[in-house]
């Protein structure tokens, strides 16, 4: 639709992916439609008490009702035209999706909270916090929000683009992903290591998964076990010789076998480290022209 | 944020909200005409906005006809003129209350708050905050009864 909704022609930003071949007809009769069954959803909403909202609410209401149909910006032309063709199919496909959704986080969010560690109160308050959603969760009425209090920070963050249980999910995924990691080493390691690389992260939100990872990817760098995480200036002086004998795009040749590597031992997916790992490379750039690896690989025997 | 788009009352739709209208105010002797009421239809957009809501069905003009058209202070001289200034204090309240009203209890403490304290003047509502309106308008100014 471009910018302009069907009803009295006036605006309604992005109710249509601008990019979609719609007849101008068939964008006036879409959003004709999301405006009926946000009538709906309003009624459903005031439970009958009132005939309208403040205008967060139906901005809120809509946004739900376009991500439970999957009509969010940049939606595809076919998918419009399913709409059009059944818009109450749509809506009902679109609250058992959202239910699906959920009802996986769950399952995920279950396994999070029996395997993480317990010692980070940041990452015991978001799983709460996840929890509290889980409960609350209707897939009627804003289905695209996502809990607040997620406070814990990833290594590599959620896309920004994810919604509601698929936001949740995808956290999930991927705290699970470095879950992994922290439990394939022991756990008195795992403390001292992070004592020494974040002190604060008993209680503060930091991320306990990137200073192990990146201490084993130098230990694998070596040509090391990747356990017990240890590296003593003797290790550092020779990953500086490794590293700073290298140009740049070496480096990044030889992080990515390192991950590879590391993962293969740790029976780790690679893909999912890949990015966090190989990410280094400017980090290392910068540490090698200083001529000091103590910031990135941890002194820690 | 950008504004909602109020959809546009015309055709039946507005031949329709017209006869509700006046059906509801026949008790009191009350009727609009058709370019009264599309006058009050762009009071009610100019009211949602000004109270930051938005409304995607009838609206509350039926329902606020109904609601006053028998109170002893209304004449058919200023009856569209009132219900323009109802309903922008009826938004403006239901806002102010942070949706802890429903649209009838609302109804009924402006009523109650016309009839009794304002006599029979929408200015006086619209000065009134919820809880006032609900726990009981002050009497006007000049009308306290003194000892």
């Amino acid at each position: 639709m471009a910018g302009r909704a069907a009803a009295g022609g006036l605006r309604m930003g992005g109710m249509i992916a601008p990019a979609a071949p719609l007849g101008a007809a068939e964008e006036r009769q879409a959003g004709a439609l999301l405006l009926t069954l946000l009538r709906r959803q309003i009624a459903l909403w005031t439970a009958g008490g009132g005939t309208s909202v403040p205008e967060e609410t139906a901005q809120a209401l809509l946004s739900s009702l376009r991500w439970q149909l999957r009509l969010e910006d940049g939606a595809p032309p076919a998918r419009w035209r399913a709409f059009l063709a059944d818009p109450e199919a749509a809506f009902a496909a679109g609250l058992r999706r959202a239910a699906r959704a959920r009802a996986a986080a769950e399952t995920l969010w279950r396994a999070a909270c029996l395997e993480t560690p317990a010692d980070s109160a940041c990452l015991r308050d978001t799983l709460r916090a996840v929890g509290a959603w889980l409960r609350s969760y209707d897939a009627r009425f804003l289905a695209d929000r996502v809990p607040e209090g997620i406070d814990y920070p990833l290594c590599v963050p959620v896309a920004a683009r994810l919604a509601g249980p698929d936001y949740v999910r995808a956290w999930l995924l991927r705290l699970r992903v470095e879950n992994a990691l922290l439990r394939a080493f022991p756990p008195a390691a795992v403390r001292a290591l992070l004592d020494r690389a974040v002190p604060l992260w008993r209680t503060m939100p930091l991320n306990m998964a990137e200073p192990v990872a990146v201490n084993a990817l130098g230990r694998a760098l070596l040509g090391l076990e990747p356990r017990p995480l240890a590296l003593g200036e003797p290790e550092r002086a020779a990953l500086r010789e490794l590293l700073a004998a290298r140009a740049p795009a070496e480096r990044r040749r030889l992080l990515a076998g390192g991950t590879a590597r590391l993962c293969a031992s740790l029976g780790l997916p690679p893909g999912r480290w890949r990015a966090p790992l190989c990410g280094l490379a400017p980090r290392l750039d910068a540490a090698l022209a200083a001529g000091d690896l103590a910031g990135i690989f941890i002194d820690f025997t | 944020m950008e504004h909602f788009p109020i959809p546009v009352c015309a055709g039946e739709e507005r031949d329709l909200l017209l006869a509700r209208c006046n059906a509801a105010a026949a008790p009191g002797g009350l009727s609009l005409t058709g370019a009264e009421l599309d006058e009050l239809l762009e009071g009610r957009a100019r009211a949602l906005r000004d109270s930051g809501r938005v409304e995607l069905g009838e609206g509350i003009l039926a329902p606020l006809a109904a609601a006053f058209a028998s109170s002893p202070y209304l004449e058919q001289a200023h009856w569209a003129e009132t219900l323009d200034a109802l309903q922008a204090c009826f938004y403006r309240l239901k806002s102010e209350a942070r949706e802890t009203l429903d649209d009838d209890e609302l109804l009924e403490g402006m009523r109650r708050a016309f009839d009794g304290p304002a006599g029979g003047d929408p200015d006086y509502l619209a000065g009134l905050s919820p809880e006032e309106l609900w726990l009981g308008a002050p009497p006007p100014e000049g009308c306290a009864w003194e000892e």
